[in-house]
Parts: structure tokens; C-alpha cells; sequence
């Protein structure tokens, strides 16, 4: 039980109990120093080290890891030092996964809790749409706008963002039709607040669970998205590269310099894996009748 | 030999916070054939106790102790051992007919999985047996219905296929845990009747468990009250009510307002003021989906209510479920009105503009009927109480009005300490108390409490009750109060009004009201209330109904009522009665044909006088004919 709080005590409200609780999951805390400590070596990494991503050095080609010595992740077959392109792949991907979800909890959700709460003509409306979105074919999609705007990064994060808020669209929906038939949305309704309160500061926290765990599901998915997009050659060129890309060069050498793949998928795994426990993490952390496990 | 035989009998449940101790030292003796009532607030432990002997605790339960069935240990046993005690032996009758039945398969289906499983029956054997055990519950056109999915029944009906569910394999015992709590009146006392006439027939024991002292009084030989996982008494039912022997007993036996008491003295309203809140031939329509394009069908669920209310008059409105109680209460803040007119201090609602349908949406206030279910589990107790005040503008930020906050939670009996707690650390009273807290935030002039009592205790229910009547007297509050409870509704009203799918069908002060129905409809529910008096509930003459109501949708010309009335004639099949004035004083209105002529009398409330009093004869709900 809470303590019993003074009438002066500072408020503590989700946030607060979120934090609250996230300080006391260990493996939440131990997944966040471990995602955290990738992404601060794949923005500093590059910086630091002499080499840079794209320098091609054929006499160094296919060099073992040497944790002394200059390529401390060895080199790929053009001899490019592979920690500094593994830490390069790493801001490409996970931009890319952060974006795309930033772009699909915002959209998504405000477009499906809307929709959701709204229902009738403007639910069907508004759902219709994502229908269409849904029915373009992604490749097709993709392909279009190579054409027409040339290929860019910028391109691949508009394009995946625009696919992935459908399913949260959907997914939000759907609850907030659950949520729109309880007895507390009714309340606030009949204390008379307005439309947007009740979206926002009712049905929107009361989704934050779903919310939280499918937003952590997109991430790996839009960073394999990306590694699928880069291998057909629409994603990011050479020499730029992504953990996805630098995981297809890996598998093409793997009997020789098995480290080329290593690095790179190793990275992604973990950053992977961090990522589920952190949703899992956050979900438990923004229910307050969560509160003790 | 005890048929069941409980002894020393513990539950514990391992949460983060502390081991609770649910059921304490619980022992128990049921004979074959016997009925016996186990009373108890909620947290009282006595669904756990049965969830015990069913092997049915939560993952972090334990019991110890011994259950014997006839003589065989039944505790803690395995899945596998369990299964074949189940259903066979024992079996349960659920709260909720809604959820217990699986929405997806066809009552045919879920039944007679239960026959082929248990007893290795055939399809057509299965099916047969489910047909004559779907006519001992006196489910109406059982064959026919066996296709139908759960929806398509109503809770009454639910309720019997519940029960004819657990009586499939012939249990030796059957447990009813508070079986009627979520029903209706009349359906409750016909579901009591079969109770106990399936306990004859079938020679089950019994085991109903209730928080109503009205619902065991009537049906069981003996009652264990239960309080704080401790049996604190048990004896025979008409011993413990006529002297309960704790003080605990004697609160639960007292809390539960009665209607063969009379009622409280009611402070005068005055009426020569003009009326707080007017509706004039209100309607509410609801489109229901329809497959394919044919278009909304529409659901009329209030079909032309008048109503005033004046200020520091208290409203009662009554009615089964599906009445459209519900609907008038939010139709009178202008949510989900279709025609009709709702006035509020004179002026019409929908003419009300800017500052005025503010100052009208402060002034009138809600109170609902699930006490958690209505605050947001993601805020504080602060955060839902300020609330009004942040969306009428009275305070600009979160935060500004908590000395006002605190006051109000004083008001209601909480205090400050909650604020920065969730709603579900508090129990069903005080998240009620929260919930009366955030109504009274912008200080209203109206209250409108839709069965804001129906899912408390009894001893709770009262704490609610007098809070209401104290809020009242010190703030003038007008109050409409719907409920299903006649007995809770004869507590605070002024005046009553009665309806019946979507009509009112008699209105008049309460006293009148109470003790001489006019309308057949208002005797029906007042004879169907049970009372919790084992020696009047016996003594009571309670003809069984024999309709539920009928769908609302496409209703047949002529009174509503008169497939379910006894009095019903061919003018009543014709023409619909409409709501008239019945007195000379204008205040009695019934919307019955008869109204004049029938001479219905006062409802049989059993008091007859001192004698007959424990003459030892079972216990059951006696249904002489007419």
C-alpha cells in the first residue's frame, strides 16, 4: 500500500508512479544500461575511432578481431575497419526503428482512438482509409517513391512509417471500442467534458499497455524491414551502411571471417531482445494495479 | 454420516503485500438433501470457501485442512481426480450468467459437452437428456431453443441453463454462489422457487451462498454467517433471525431495509415552487447494427417519460432491467434525448447556449452503479475528483483545488490520504464514496444516482444511504434515485415513479405507493421482493411469473404488460393504456386500463399477525395457483 500520503505531498501521478516502479525492475533497469550503452557507442563510436566507415584498405582485407590492435572488430572483405560500421549500421537502424515507431504511436494511436471513440459515419471513414493504405502494395509503394523523389534515408523512414501506424490504427481501435462502453468514460462524459478530454486524458492512458508492448514489437520489425529493404537495393546504399545490410554481407563470407557477421547480428540481437524486456518493463510500470511485481 | 464434511478448513492467498488469511477455521456439516445458507459481507471468505472445496482457488491459494465427501477427502486433490468430483458430485452456480457461458457455442453445444464427457453419452442422448433438464428448469420451449447462442437469452434465462448445467450429472451437492445478485426482482424469486424445487425433485443438497439475507431466508434450513473468513454463528435459519447471537449478525439482519417495516417519515417537500428539472414525453432510440445495408434498426428504450423533480425531493424510479431506467437518467442531462423535452429551471436544455449549459451541466450530477468500473484506473483519487472542476473551468490547472478536493472526500467520510492513491486499493463502498465525492465537486443542485447502491453490501448500502439523506438535508439536493431494489427505493424517495419497457406505468407518492399498488405491474414487483424473514418468507403468497419480459423490440399492440398480467382482458390486447390520473389530488397517475375498477389490495408483505410463527415446516418457496 501507498504510504499515506500529506495533503502536501507532491503529486504523483503515472509518470511519477511509473518511474517509480521501473525503479525497482531489475531486468528493466539492466535491459536499459545495455540498449543504452549501444546506442551511446553507435553515436560517439564513429567519432572516436581513427578509421572511418567508408575508407577502403584492400591490403587489410578480411583482418580477425584484434582487441589491441587497430580493427578491433576485425575487417571486412574491402578491409573497411568493421567497428566503425557496425556502430554507423547502428544509428541507420536504430533511427530507423525510432522513427518509424514515433511515427506509428502518434499517428496510430490518435487516429485510432478517434476513430474508435468517434465510431458511426467518421469511424467508418476514417478506418476505410487505413483499408486503402493497407492495400498498396509496400514494395510497389516503396518503389514509387525511389522513383519519384530519388533514392534518400529520409524516403525509407517516410515510407516505413506510413505502413506501420495502420496496424496500430487498427490495433488501438479496437480497444478503444472496449474501453468507450465503461462506465468511467460515460462518467466523464456526463460531468460534461469535451470530446478531446475524454480521447486524451481517458481512453489514451487506458491504452498505454497495448500501446507500449506493440510499439516495442515495431521497432525489430521495422529495423528488419529496413535490412530487407536494403538488401533488394532500396534501402541505404554502399558505403552507408545498417546492421541489416552489414548482416547480409556477413552471411556471404561467413566460413572465412565469421566475425563479419558476428558483430553486427550479436548487436542487433541484444539490441533486440533489450527492446522486448523494456515493453514488457513498461508495461507492468504505467498499471498502477501492477504496482508489486 | 455428513454428506460433506468440512473440518478446520484454511485458505490462504500469497500476495506481494501480505499472506491473507481468507478463510479462517471453517467447519461445516451438509446432510443429504439439506440447504444451507452461508451469509457474509463481500471479503467475508465464503466464495473462497467453496472455491476451496471445488478446487477452484487462484493460482496463489492454499488451503489446508480436510473436506470429506462422503467420507472421501476431496481437498487438493489433482485436476485429473478433481474432474471426476466435479459436475458429478459437486457442482456451482456462478454470480454472472453473462460470462459464464461461452458466447461462441450454441446452449445445445456447451450442455451436451457436459453430458458426453462426464457420462459418455452419445450426441442424440446428450442432446435429449439437455432437453429434459432445460424443461426441469422450466426454460420455455427448450428444443427449439437448444441452437440459440447466449445472447440471445436473457440473464433469467441464462441463470436456468446455469442451473441445468449443474445439475446434468446428478450432483449429490449444489452450489449457488449469490446466484440472484445480478437479476431482476421477479426473475430472482422465480429462480429462488426453482431452487428449491429442484432440491426436492432432484435430491440436492444445497449450498447458497448470498449476501442477501432476504435470498437464504426463504430457501435454506440452516444459515452459517460468515465475517472475516470466521463462521462468527450457524444455526437454524429462523433461530439466527429471530435472535442473532453477534452483534455482526444482528447489523448484517438490521442493515437490509425492509418492506414489510414501515417506511421512514420523509421530511415535506415543498412543491408550490416551480420544479428543478422538468421532461415532458421524453424518448431515447438507439440504432442497433444490422448486417449488410438494410440500415440501423432502431431500439426504443424510453418511450414518452414525464417527470418533474422538485428541490430537496428525492425520486425513486423502479423497474427490471431493460426498462430504460438507465436511459431517462442520462436522457435528463440531454445525452441521447430524440424527442421530448427536458427543462431545467424553466428553460428547455437543448435551448440552453454558452454559460447557461454550463452552469446547467455543473448543477445536475451523476452517481453510477459500478463503483470502480466508474473511475479511470489510471488516475489518483485527486485527479478523478478535480476533474468536474478542471472541465467546467472552475480551476485552470491539475492540482489548484485540492483544499477543495479533501474537503469534498471529508464530506463523504474519506480522507486526504487517499489523494494519491488508484481506485483499486479501495473497496466497492469507498470507491462509491470517491464517486459521490467527484458528483458533489461543482456543487450541484441535482443528483442523479443510477443504482449507485446495487453492487454495495447491505452494511455499506446503508452507509451510502444515510450519506445521501445527510447530503441532502445539508445542501437541498434534489435527488432521482433509480434502482431495482424496491425495498432501498422506499428508504429515501419522496415520490416513485414505476416503469416498464420504457413506459412509466405508475407514479405516486411512496407511501401510497408501497402499500397500495394501483397498477398489477407495481403489485408484481413488490410481492416479488424478497423479505428477509424466514417465517414471513414462507408465509408468502408468491405466484410464480410466468413471462419474462419480452423483447423491446417489436412489441404487440395493447398494454406491454398483458401477456405477464393475470388481469388482462381484450381491451387490453387492443388499445395501449395510457399514464392518467388516477386521484382526485392529481399525484397518483397509472397507465393501466383496470386502473378503477381492479381492486388489487395491499401486497402480501406475510405480516399476519404473531401466530404460525416456527411451525418446523420446510422451507421453500410456497407457490399456491391463484
Amino acid at each position: 500500500m501507498a504510504s499515506g500520503a500529506t495533503p502536501n505531498a507532491p503529486r504523483h501521478g503515472l509518470t511519477r508512479h511509473a518511474l517509480g516502479a521501473i525503479a525497482r525492475d531489475k531486468l528493466f533497469a539492466a535491459c536499459c544500461i545495455v540498449l543504452g550503452v549501444i546506442v551511446l557507442a553507435a553515436i560517439v563510436g564513429p567519432w572516436l575511432s581513427p578509421h572511418s566507415y567508408y575508407a577502403i584498405n584492400l591490403d587489410f582485407a578480411q583482418q580477425p578481431p584484434q582487441f589491441t590492435g587497430q580493427h578491433w572488430f576485425g575487417t571486412d572483405d574491402l578491409g573497411r575497419d568493421l567497428f566503425v560500421r557496425t556502430m554507423q549500421g547502428g544509428r541507420i537502424s536504430l533511427m530507423v526503428g525510432l522513427v518509424a515507431t514515433v511515427v506509428s504511436l502518434v499517428f496510430g494511436v490518435v487516429w485510432g482512438a478517434t476513430a474508435g471513440y468517434l465510431g458511426g459515419r467518421i469511424d467508418h471513414l476514417m478506418m476505410r482509409v487505413v483499408d486503402i493504405f493497407y492495400a498498396i502494395p509496400f514494395m510497389f509503394f516503396v518503389i514509387l517513391l525511389m522513383v519519384l523523389f530519388g533514392r534518400n534515408i529520409i524516403l525509407i523512414f517516410v515510407a516505413i512509417g506510413a505502413v506501420n501506424w495502420l496496424d496500430m490504427a487498427r490495433i488501438v481501435r479496437g480497444q478503444t471500442l472496449a474501453l468507450r462502453g465503461r462506465e468511467f468514460v460515460q462518467a466523464a462524459e456526463v460531468i460534461g467534458a469535451s470530446r478531446r478530454r475524454i480521447i486524451f486524458r481517458h481512453i489514451v492512458p487506458n491504452l498505454a499497455g497495448i500501446v507500449v508492448v506493440y510499439a516495442t514489437l515495431t521497432v525489430p520489425q521495422v529495423i528488419l524491414i529496413e535490412s530487407f529493404l536494403s538488401f533488394l537495393g532500396l534501402g541505404v546504399q554502399e558505403p552507408m551502411t545498417s546492421w541489416g545490410a552489414l548482416v547480409q554481407q556477413g552471411t556471404q563470407v561467413m566460413s572465412t571471417a565469421p566475425w563479419v557477421l558476428l558483430f553486427p547480428a550479436t548487436l542487433l540481437a541484444v539490441s533486440l531482445v533489450c527492446l522486448n524486456f523494456i515493453g514488457d518493463g513498461l508495461r507492468d510500470a504505467l498499471d498502477p494495479k501492477d504496482r508489486h511485481r | 454420516m455428513s454428506l460433506l464434511r468440512v473440518d478446520d478448513l484454511n485458505v490462504h492467498f500469497e500476495t506481494d503485500d501480505a499472506d491473507v488469511h481468507a478463510v479462517r477455521n471453517l467447519d461445516l456439516r451438509l446432510e443429504p438433501q439439506e440447504s444451507v445458507g452461508i451469509v457474509g459481507e463481500s471479503g467475508s471468505g465464503k466464495s473462497q470457501a467453496m472455491a476451496a472445496i471445488m478446487g477452484l482457488l487462484s493460482e496463489n491459494g492454499r488451503a489446508t485442512g480436510s473436506v470429506l465427501l462422503d467420507g472421501e477427502e476431496i481437498l487438493n486433490l489433482d485436476e485429473k481426480a478433481l474432474r471426476g468430483v466435479r459436475g458429478r458430485r459437486l457442482s456451482i452456480v456462478f454470480q454472472d450468467p453473462m460470462t459464464s457461458l461461452n458466447p461462441y457455442l450454441t446452449i445445445g453445444q456447451q450442455l451436451s459437452r457436459v453430458l458426453i464427457e462426464q457420462r459418455n453419452m452419445n450426441e442424440t442422448m446428450a442432446r435429449n437428456e439437455v432437453v429434459r433438464m432445460l424443461d426441469a428448469v422450466k426454460l420455455p420451449a427448450a428444443r427449439r431453443r437448444l441452437s440459440s447462442y447466449p445472447h440471445e437469452y436473457s440473464g433469467g434465462m441464462r441463470q436456468r441453463v446455469m442451473i441445468a448445467a449443474a445439475l446434468l450429472c446428478r450432483p449429490d451437492i449444489l452450489i449457488a454462489d449469490e446466484p440472484t445478485t445480478a437479476l431482476d426482482v421477479t426473475v430472482q424469486a422465480s429462480i429462488l422457487q426453482l431452487l428449491g424445487e429442484l432440491r426436492e425433485s432432484f435430491r440436492t443438497a444445497l449450498i447458497l451462498i448470498s449476501h442477501d439475507l432476504g435470498v437464504v431466508a426463504g430457501v435454506c434450513d440452516r444459515l452459517v454467517v460468515m465475517d472475516q473468513g470466521r463462521v462468527i454463528e450457524e444455526g437454524p435459519t429462523e433461530t439466527v433471525f429471530a435472535s442473532p447471537q453477534t452483534a455482526c449478525t444482528q447489523a448484517l439482519i438490521e442493515a437490509v431495509p425492509r418492506l414489510d417495516r414501515p417506511g421512514p417519515t420523509r421530511r415535506e417537500v415543498d412543491r408550490s415552487v416551480a420544479p428543478l428539472l422538468q421532461a415532458d414525453k421524453l424518448v431515447v432510440r438507439y440504432p442497433l447494427p444490422r448486417p449488410g445495408w438494410r440500415g440501423p434498426r432502431r431500439f426504443t428504450a424510453v418511450r414518452g417519460v414525464d417527470l418533474d423533480l422538485y428541490p430537496g425531493e428525492t425520486l425513486g424510479v423502479v423497474g427490471e432491467s431493460g426498462c430504460g431506467k438507465s436511459s431517462l437518467a442520462r436522457a435528463l442531462l440531454d445525452i441521447g434525448r430524440e424527442s421530448g423535452e427536458v427543462q431545467y429551471l424553466g428553460r428547455p436544455f437543448s435551448g440552453l447556449r454558452g454559460e447557461a449549459l454550463r452552469r446547467a451541466r455543473r448543477d445536475l450530477t451523476f452517481v453510477f452503479q459500478d463503483p470502480l468500473g466508474s473511475l479511470d484506473p489510471r488516475m489518483t483519487i485527486e485527479q478523478t475528483v478535480e476533474e468536474p472542476a478542471l472541465v467546467h473551468g472552475l480551476v485552470r490547472e491539475r492540482g489548484a483545488c485540492r483544499s477543495r478536493v479533501i474537503e469534498m472526500l471529508e464530506r463523504v467520510g474519506l480522507d486526504a490520504s487517499m489523494l494519491n492513491r488508484y481506485p483499486h486499493e479501495f473497496s466497492g463502498g469507498q470507491c462509491q464514496r470517491i464517486g459521490i465525492a467527484r458528483a458533489l465537486m461543482t456543487q450541484p443542485r441535482v443528483l442523479i444516482c443510477d443504482e449507485a447502491v446495487s453492487a454495495l453490501d447491505v452494511t455499506v448500502q446503508a452507509g451510502i444511504l444515510s450519506l445521501l439523506d445527510e447530503l441532502q438535508r445539508e445542501l437541498s439536493l434534489a435527488i432521482v434515485f433509480i434502482a431495482h431494489d424496491l425495498a432501498v427505493v422506499r428508504e429515501v424517495s419522496d415520490r416513485v415513479i414505476v416503469m416498464y419497457l420504457g413506459r412509466v406505468v405508475e407514479a405516486g407518492p411512496v407511501q401510497a405507493l408501497y402499500s397500495a399498488p394501483r397498477h398489477p405491474y407495481t403489485r408484481a414487483l413488490l410481492q416479488a421482493a424478497p423479505i428477509p424473514d424466514p417465517v414471513i418468507e414462507r408465509r408468502r403468497d408468491r405466484p410464480a411469473t410466468q413471462f419474462e419480459i419480452p423483447a423491446p423490440w417489436n412489441l404487440p399492440p395493447g398494454c406491454p404488460y398483458r401477456q405477464r398480467c393475470a388481469h388482462a382482458t381484450d381491451a387490453c390486447a387492443s388499445s395501449l393504456p395510457e399514464l392518467r390520473v388516477l386521484d382526485g389530488d392529481g399525484v397518483r397517475r397509472v397507465a393501466c386500463h383496470h386502473a378503477e375498477v381492479l381492486d388489487l389490495g395491499a401486497p402480501d408483505y406475510g405480516d399476519l399477525g404473531p401466530s404460525g410463527v416456527g411451525t418446523g415446516a420446510p422451507l421453500t418457496v410456497s407457490s399456491p395457483p391463484e
